[in-house]
């Protein structure tokens, strides 16, 4: 009986990767992690957003995606750019 | 990860530990920028101190916004310029918006408006009851269509077509509404305006209509209701102009106390309103009657306003059209012609209804005189003789016409002609009393028609044959005496003579015609009898003089310018005076003395005779009383003209000598041979009227006639007198001698006293005296003198 009912014990681990990707690409927003500008993850729907792969958007400059008149204040607001 | 954050600048950290929102655009592959909006917090990722951002696609979001904003521009624009006045109001009646159409409408500014109360600022009547219908109105319990008034700014009212929409917040509750309205106030004053013209034109034309169907006074009364509705007034009435002297008769009222119509009337002198429409022959309008001189029935009625207008036609003004209003009002030019086209309708009818009568006076009325004609006569008299024929009833007919009337018109032209035809009818007229129907039939003929009262349902006692004839007679009579006055023939004085037939019904005639036939020979008869003047006759005289000399004939008569002058008859034998002819004589004031046979002939013709006459025998009989009471024993002779020999002319010169105290056998009536010759029946009973009253008679003229042997035996004369023109040729010619030597022996057998007249020689009075005749006059012996003379001849007689 108590079987049937899955339990959180029945869950991954919460730092399980598998698990924490799913988590994000189920997000319907667009979400990426960047470092001072570099693009260090990016879920799903970002990739859908850019039309890329994930393995290409990992490592590059977010700043080149940005509006030119757009790219500036972002840049500093973001925690400043790679200089 | 302590010392990776330890590693960072605090600088940066201080901002990097933020949570972030802003809005950027991201250029898509294929170069489509979409706008995100980010939302970034700090993270640490495999150690390092990275940054998540969460972004949101923010591009539809904006574009909606946009839109929005566009749409409530667009809409500003639209509800501003549409041609439509748009408000919203909360429930409280506040204005949220409006545009400025409706300011403007309004006389405001959107801004002035825009947070203020409608029904405090913009409603007409009563503010409570205003904010009780809008309260009504926002909460969905209005008509979403309907028309209200908007006050404007400076007190005006504009109609508006209201509609109304309820404004609802998303969670369906109504918060207010907006209205959509219309300005109508032209179209609808147009549409009013349009519906009154019509409705006035419709007006016209059914009156219009009625014209050609009702009597003009029907017509008249018919109109004042329709022109008081036609025009929305208090008073309505048609003055009609009467012809006699001018002024204006109420005919026909409406509004007005009815008994005004046929009695009040404004005098010409008046100069009021309506006056002033005659003389204008012109709409005039008054505002304010209480500037103006208003008759009583106007202030009585408290009249503030009046329009008239002239009833005109092609023959004239014929009255005025009126409209009065109890309140103050300014007629408009269009309600000035509504009337008019009222007063040309009436105009038309009058105008038609006087020519059906005019057109019926002219059937059966003479022109001249007015009097019914011979189409009227004809009617009337197969009317009654048709009742007579029935009923066994009777009726009269008197002929009147007038002895040479020709003579007038020649003498003083027919215009003067028609002028004493007209005062003829007019002296008819007075004497016509009792007569059914006068008419002039024509020229200078006169017919009366003298009716049995069977069909006069005032009389119910019906007239006798004879009654009919007796009234006509008196009436013949009342014409003769109506002619003794002179007329007036283009300020010269005429005097006329009528001659009358009589015809009566069934008495003379069985039909229309036949009496008429009678009529005319019966006068005609009389017209030889007594209007011919016998032997007088036609003398060749200038019709002008002819009639002048008749005027002045009366004047002398009126005047006493008559005088009689007296030739002695004497004994031949002796040259006593035995008795005097009495001769007329006229001492006109301008001409002197008129000799005889001027004037007698024209007096016969006139009928002056008679009166003349009466005056020569009144005066002679005074004379020979005069004598006789001075002792002088003669007679006179006094001549009476064939024209006065009938009987009532017999009786008044028998009264006349019995008058003057005079006796009878010593007067002396001498008469032509041809008077006594003409008419026996008459001439013997005259005759011997006078010879019963004891008067002598002389047979005058004799020999110039065609005297009967034996008629001359039966007549009471007593003498006869030798016409002058035998006497003449005595001694000159033998068979003048043989001729006078007859007569007088014819006379002594038959026991008469022959008297010659115009002895002028010795020689004459020889042979007459040789003949035997004892008695003669002449120049030899005597012209005609005055009394005077008489008296003295007779004395100087004595003394010798």
């Amino acid at each position: 009986m108590e079987r049937s009912t899955p339990s959180i014990h029945d869950l991954p681990p919460e730092d399980d990767p598998e698990r924490l990707r799913l988590l994000a690409d189920g997000a319907g927003e667009p979400i990426l992690i960047h470092d001072r500008g570099i693009i260090v993850d990016v879920n799903r729907a970002f990739c859908e957003l850019l039309d890329r792969r994930r393995e290409q958007l990992i490592g590059v400059d977010v700043r080149g995606w940005l509006r030119p008149e757009d790219r500036d204040r972002i840049i500093g607001l973001a925690g400043g750019a790679r200089r | 990860m302590a010392a990776a954050r330890g590693s960072r600048p605090d600088h940066r950290a201080g901002r990097g530990r933020q949570t972030l929102t802003q809005r950027f655009g991201v250029v898509r592959p294929g170069g489509r920028e979409v706008e995100l909006e980010g939302t970034g917090s700090p993270v640490v990722f495999r150690g390092r101190q990275c940054r998540l951002v969460r972004l949101l696609d923010i591009g539809r979001e904006l574009e909606a916004e946009r839109a929005a904003d566009e749409w409530q521009r667009v809409m500003r624009e639209v509800l501003q310029t549409m041609p439509l006045l748009t408000v919203m109001q909360d429930l409280e009646g506040r204005i949220l918006f409006c545009n400025d159409h409706l300011a403007s409408t309004a006389g405001y500014t959107c801004e002035e408006l825009t947070g203020r109360i409608w029904p405090e600022v913009l409603s007409v009547g009563d503010e409570t009851e205003n904010r009780e219908q809008a309260r009504r109105r926002l909460a969905g319990e209005m008509r979403p269509h309907e028309e209200l008034l908007l006050r404007t700014r400076d007190g005006h009212h504009r109609l508006i077509a209201w509609n109304t929409t309820p404004m609802r917040d998303r969670r369906g509750v109504v918060f207010g509404c907006t209205a959509i309205g219309e300005d109508i106030t032209e179209r609808r004053d147009a549409e009013a305006a349009a519906a009154t013209r019509s409705r006035r034109n419709a007006a016209v034309a059914r009156l219009g209509v009625a014209g050609l169907l009702l009597r003009v006074d029907d017509l008249l009364a018919e109109a004042m209701p329709v022109v008081r509705e036609a025009l929305d007034v208090d008073l309505a009435s048609v003055l009609r102009m009467q012809e006699d002297d001018g002024s204006l008769l109420a005919v026909a009222v409406d509004g007005w106390p009815a008994m005004l119509a046929g009695t009040y009337r404004v005098s010409s002198e008046a100069g009021s309103l309506a006056h002033r429409v005659l003389l204008s022959e012109l709409p005039v309008i008054v505002d304010d009657l209480s500037r103006e001189r208003s008759g009583p029935a106007v202030q009585a009625e408290g009249a503030r306003s009046a329009m008239g207008v002239p009833i005109h036609g092609s023959g004239g003004v014929h009255g005025v059209l009126m409209v009065h209003h109890r309140t103050h009002r300014v007629f408009t030019e269009e309600e000035a012609h509504v009337l008019l086209a009222v007063a040309n309708v009436l105009a038309a009818a009058i105008e038609r209804d006087r020519a059906e009568q005019r057109v019926a006076d002219l059937a059966f009325h003479d022109q001249l005189t007015g009097l019914p004609n011979r189409a009227a006569l004809h009617d009337r008299l197969d009317h009654l003789l048709g009742l007579a024929g029935r009923h066994g009833r009777s009726a009269a007919l008197v002929w009147v016409d007038i002895d040479h009337f020709q003579l007038v018109n020649d003498s003083f032209g027919q215009k003067a002609g028609d002028d004493v035809i007209r005062q003829v009818g007019e002296r008819l007229r007075r004497a016509a009393a009792g007569a059914d129907m006068l008419t002039r039939h024509a020229g200078d003929e006169f017919l009366l028609v003298v009716a049995d009262g069977s069909d006069d349902p005032s009389s119910n006692a019906c007239r006798s044959v004879d009654d009919v004839a007796q009234i006509a007679q008196a009436i013949a009579a009342r014409i003769q005496a109506a002619f003794a006055e002179p007329f007036d023939a283009g300020g010269a004085e005429v005097f006329l003579r009528p001659c009358l037939g009589i015809a009566v019904y069934p008495v003379h005639a069985a039909d229309r015609d036949g009496l008429l036939r009678h009529a005319d020979v019966a006068k005609g008869e009389a017209q030889s009898g007594l209007c011919a003047g016998g032997s007088a006759g036609r003398n060749a005289l200038d019709p002008l003089h002819e009639v002048s000399l008749t005027a002045r004939l009366h004047r002398a008569l009126a005047e006493g310018r008559f005088i009689l002058h007296y030739q002695p008859v004497v004994e031949i034998a002796t040259g006593r005076v035995r008795s005097v002819e009495a001769l007329v004589r006229w001492q006109d004031a301008e001409h002197g003395l008129v000799p005889p046979g001027d004037f007698i002939p024209l007096a016969e013709r006139t009928g002056l005779i008679g009166l003349l006459t009466d005056w020569v025998v009144d005066e002679a009989c005074r004379q020979l009383r005069e004598w006789h009471d001075a002792g002088l024993d003669i007679g006179v002779a006094v001549n009476v003209p064939a024209i006065l020999w009938h009987p009532a002319a017999a009786e008044r010169l028998i009264e006349t000598v019995q008058h003057r105290s005079v006796d009878p056998s010593r007067v002396t009536v001498e008469v032509t041979e041809s008077t006594v010759m003409i008419d026996p029946s008459v001439c013997d009973s005259v005759l011997a009227r006078l010879s019963q009253a004891g008067l002598r008679l002389a047979i005058d003229d004799f020999g110039t006639g065609h005297s009967s042997l034996a008629r001359l035996r039966e007549l009471p004369v007593t003498t006869i007198k030798i016409d002058r023109s035998f006497v003449r040729e005595l001694g000159d010619d033998p068979a003048a001698e043989a001729l006078v030597d007859t007569i007088i022996g014819l006379t002594r057998n038959l026991g008469l006293e022959p008297l010659a007249e115009g002895i002028e020689t010795e020689q004459q009075r020889v042979i007459l005296l040789a003949r035997g005749c004892r008695l003669g006059q002449g120049f030899l012996f005597s012209r005609p003198v005055p009394a005077s003379r008489i008296s003295d001849r007779c004395a100087i007689r004595r003394a010798a």
